[in-house]
């Protein structure tokens, strides 16, 4: 249909060449004025109908794109799928379908069969089986997963197949088109895309880690899933999402998913930083709204890198290294950039008077 | 020597070999062939292509995309299906009035004449026909369409939307089962022998041999283990006995899912009395499992125990209850003391409260089985009963939340003082925090006593104002109450011992009245007493079939009336006849004692009662 407007457009276009042929070839002085308005009248009409040419070629293009991406991704999408051990049998309820399964979706990051995918798809999950775009089904074994970051690592049993390639995170901008992958809602529904675009970065959605946020559709079945752009590289997984809103989904930036592998990889888990300081949130960071308020302190663990001499309750967090604190989710965020023994300026402030305390990082129990 | 290198020789090799397993195993690379149907589909149902109950004798297809939805009884079911865009419905019921398919016929055709056919409620009947199945069992066929189309479609359009629906109305093993399949309209038309799959496939029995049916109750059908691991105990629940509620709960209640005549079949006779019966039960039949508190280090069941017998004595009067059983019992590695008593407060019901007090992990636990006394004495329930008694044991999985639970009753001074008074009227009794008030506190609280209303309505009085009081453990109560009343006070006590005179059971001298009057100056002082002849009532109770009390609501009543100028002051204790004890009646007592009106205890001015003879107030 597509291509059939744009023949017309060109067909449209050469018949209306005459015109300006004509407008420019004027035999008689009178008719200087209309022959001039006829002339920026046909050039008008060219520009216009160049533009929505081009524009229609460009979508085309997109198009294009968007099948190729999708196409190439589609083989790295896994469908996963397992009895939930946790729910309770309802004896007023019998099927022979099992009443406790439950799915969610993931994506391969290496190709000897290691998919990733959100933590709690895959937690409750009595025996994991993944599903591949070919329809080959398999069981997967838990590698690691994590709770607070919500990822989880899981393999199966099949070498040579595709991985997704993880995108720069300095390159995963707003505004950039992107693609979410998965199964939402019924497995049937498997390797689903939806297209939107990158609406926002480090969002605090809970109190651990920021989020990206996209209006790309996810819904329950998406989580785990991958979240890519143009290029069909991974930027996020698609984790959440407002369930009476529209366009309010959020995944775990794609630094974050690098963080969570490179822990493994070097040290077989996520080795996270520790102060042993109990903080309470501002209600102006529960809201989101901008503020300069530190974390206000609560009480030191016994544990703690910090003396009860250095550090009172009601001292307020103001900066890590000079990385503002003003967020739970924030003081998470600067603290992911470090390493159990690194050492760290805390800048604190008590009666609005700001003092530095230098400590050694531990790695939390 | 040697043989022992060669032992070892081989046992390496058995070792590295046994070890290449996994290794070998895990190199090999999956095909992806694994069909989840199988990896999900459960071993025991795999095989079950119909669906039925043992207990109301019925069995039919189970599609194997069915879903079932059953009630506790499985006496409704539900099933919808997919495949057969249909919807199955049975309701199974007792025939209790004998009724023949004529019978239900009539009765249903004659719910559809004149202004009883509301066309929003009513489905439209096509075919109301007695016929029979493929086995010769006779039934109501009822053929239906849903009416909700034809307010929006026009004939054929409606018949062609609309669903399909036929009623199998069936009367066997004493049973009415009222089957209803719905199928999608267009569905029916294009496949009507899916229909005929289905309601064809019902039939009225239930083989026991069948390894294809799926029982109902199968789930139910054995006995099993009950873990309450935030408590800490566990029980093996009866076959056909579940629990109630939630799981895991501080308060477990469990209960026979099914009667004994249902399991096994007995005379109707049986049936019908216990349908009687439980209409009267104080209590719900089963048992309940409890934890009551912490346990102080010093505590032991018996100890317990022999305190709540005590309370017991003291607490209900020794003609309505018969201690059957107090003994020490080993439960596992926890002692407890099991005390059972008869109670015969209902004395054509009586029933057994057989309770288990144990004490362990630092914690104390209840078990009550309540049973009627009809039961208790049938081999077969008592034996379920004692099953599942014996078989309680404290385990350690608990809750780690489970801290200490603190036992209120002896934190409190329950001789301390206690003023119940009115508001306005200088009306007041100085009692014990033994007497609770009505207040949002106590109000729902464990059920000792229910007596709400904290205002009592006199309609011969104006301007009243009442204060009310309880005690727990034997449902005494007590109203104060002030208020206008012009009537001269011999025209009041007359219209209030009339209303007494005029009880049947006071009448025929089952409850005795005794009125008396004091002076003190120019106050007049009304002691009015109502009392049950309780041995009178026993005899009167059974020899006469068509009579039923209970004495737990059966009121003893102390009534004492002052009136001081234009307002009228009435105290009123009553005790439930099966609480009427000598410690009862010496709190009672101490009520009136306390009680001063005006700022004045007559009590304590009184020198002596002149006793009224009861013709004096007869109208």
């Amino acid at each position: 249909m597509k291509k059939f407007i744009v023949f017309l457009m060109i067909f449209v276009l050469i018949l209306i060449q005459p015109l300006a042929g004509f407008a420019e070839s004027p035999s008689v002085a009178t008719e200087t004025s209309n022959e001039a308005s006829i002339e920026v009248l046909s050039n008008d009409l060219e520009g216009l109908i160049k533009n929505i040419i081009k524009e229609m070629l460009q979508m085309e293009k997109e198009d294009g794109q968007i099948t190729k991406v999708i196409d190439e991704i589609n083989q790295s999408v896994v469908a996963i799928i397992g009895n939930n051990k946790t729910y309770r049998q309802q004896d007023h309820v019998y099927t022979k379908m099992p009443s406790n399964l439950q799915h969610g979706s993931g994506v391969i990051i290496s190709s000897d069969g290691k998919i990733i995918t959100n933590n709690h798809v895959v937690k409750d999950m009595e025996e994991i089986y993944v599903v591949m775009y070919d329809g080959k089904a398999y069981q997967a074994q838990l590698l690691y997963r994590d709770e607070e970051i919500d990822l989880a690592l899981i393999k199966i049993n099949r070498s040579n197949v595709k991985p997704v390639k993880l995108e720069a995170p300095d390159n995963v901008k707003v505004g950039n088109t992107v693609i979410a992958i998965g199964t939402p809602l019924y497995f049937g529904y498997r390797n689903s895309a939806s297209r939107g675009i990158i609406s926002g970065l480090n969002r605090p959605v809970d109190e651990t880690y920021t989020y990206l946020q996209t209006d790309a559709s996810v819904n329950p079945g998406n989580s785990g899933g991958p979240l890519v752009n143009m290029d069909g590289k991974l930027v996020g997984i698609n984790t959440l999402g407002y369930v009476y809103y529209s366009g309010m989904n959020f995944a775990i930036p794609v630094e974050n998913v690098s963080y969570f592998l490179d822990h493994y990889h070097q040290f077989g888990r996520i080795r996270r930083c520790y102060t042993g300081i109990q903080f309470e949130e501002n209600w102006a960071a529960m809201l989101g709204i901008p503020t300069n308020q530190g974390l206000r302190v609560v009480t030191l663990r016994q544990d703690a890198v910090v003396a009860s001499s250095q550090v009172q309750e009601g001292d307020m967090l103001e900066a890590i290294d000079g990385i503002k604190t003003s967020s739970i989710a924030a003081y998470n965020e600067a603290l992911k950039q470090y390493l159990p023994g690194n050492q760290v300026t805390l800048t604190f402030s008590r009666n609005n008077k700001p003092f530095d305390i230098n400590v050694t990082l531990k790695d939390r129990p | 020597m040697k043989q022992r290198k060669r032992f070892i020789t081989i046992f390496l090799c058995l070792m590295i070999f046994i070890a290449s397993v996994p290794s070998y195993v895990f190199g090999l690379e999956d095909d992806g062939s694994i069909d989840l149907y199988e990896v999900f589909s459960s071993k025991a149902d795999r095989m079950k292509t119909e669906v039925g109950s043992r207990i109301f004798k019925w069995s039919m297809h189970l599609p194997d995309d069915a879903i079932v939805y059953k009630s506790d009884r499985a006496n409704y079911f539900d099933m919808y299906t997919e495949s057969y865009q249909s919807n199955v419905s049975l309701e199974v019921m007792k025939n209790e009035q004998k009724y023949t398919l004529e019978d239900i016929l009539y009765s249903r055709q004659m719910n559809t004449r004149d202004f009883h056919y509301y066309w929003y409620y009513s489905q439209k009947e096509f075919t109301f026909d007695i016929q029979q199945d493929e086995r010769g069992e006779k039934y109501i066929r009822i053929v239906k369409m849903d009416p909700f189309y034809d307010y929006y479609l026009i004939d054929d359009a409606a018949e062609e939307f609309s669903s399909y629906i036929e009623n199998r109305i069936y009367i066997k093993n004493d049973y009415i089962y009222n089957l209803e399949v719905t199928m999608e309209g267009r569905y029916y038309r294009e496949n009507p022998e899916m229909f005929n799959k289905l309601t064809s496939s019902f039939v009225l029995s239930y083989d026991e041999n069948s390894p294809y049916i799926k029982e109902l109750s199968d789930s139910v059908s054995e006995p099993r283990a009950y873990d309450n691991t935030s408590y800490g105990w566990r029980i093996t629940v009866n076959p056909y006995w579940k629990e109630e509620g939630i799981s895991n709960a501080r308060v477990q209640h469990f209960t026979a899912v099914y009667s004994d005549e249902e399991i096994y079949g007995t005379d109707e006779d049986i049936l019908e009395e216990e349908l009687d019966f439980n209409n009267h039960l104080p209590f719900r039949e089963g048992i309940t499992v409890s934890l009551v508190s912490s346990a102080l280090p010093t505590e032991t069941a018996e100890g317990w125990a022999k305190e709540e017998i005590q309370d017991l004595q003291q607490n209900y009067n020794d003609k309505v209850y018969e201690i059957l059983q107090a003994e020490k019992v080993q439960l596992g590695d926890a002692e407890g003391y099991r005390v059972k008593i008869k109670y015969t407060t209902i004395p054509k019901n009586p029933y057994v409260v057989d309770t288990l007090y144990v004490i362990g992990r630092g914690y104390k636990y209840r078990l009550v089985a309540n049973i009627s006394d009809k039961k208790y004495n049938e081999p077969r329930t008592r034996e379920a009963f004692e099953t599942m008694l014996k078989s309680f044991r404290l385990t350690n999985q608990r809750s780690s939340y489970l801290g200490k639970i603190l036992d209120p009753t002896s934190l409190i001074d329950w001789t301390e003082p206690k003023e119940i008074k009115t508001k306005r009227y200088n009306y007041k009794a100085d009692l014990t925090k033994i007497w609770h008030t009505h207040d949002n506190f106590y109000s729902g609280g464990y059920g000792y006593y229910d007596y709400y209303d904290n205002y009592y309505y006199y309609p011969s009085m104006g301007n009243q104002e009442s204060v009310s009081a309880y005690q727990t453990g034997n449902n005494m109560a007590l109203m104060m109450m002030a208020g206008f009343d012009t009537r001269s006070f011999d025209d009041i006590i007359k219209d209030y011992v009339n209303m007494i005179l005029e009880r049947d059971e006071v009448r025929i001298g089952l409850a005795d009245l005794q009125v008396s009057s004091a002076t003190i100056g120019p106050v007049s002082i009304y002691r009015i007493i109502t009392e049950y002849d309780l041995d009178a009532m026993n005899q009167f109770a059974l020899t006469d079939e068509t009579k039923s009390y209970d004495y737990t609501s059966l009121t003893n009543q102390y009534t004492y009336m002052v009136k001081l100028g234009n307002d009228l002051y009435t105290q009123t204790v009553t005790i439930p006849l099966a609480n009427t004890t000598d410690y009862t009646k010496r709190s009672m007592e101490g009520v009136w004692k306390n009680t001063s009106i005006l700022g004045t205890n007559y009590s304590s001015r009184i020198g002596s009662w002149n006793r009224h003879h009861n013709s004096e107030f007869l109208n």
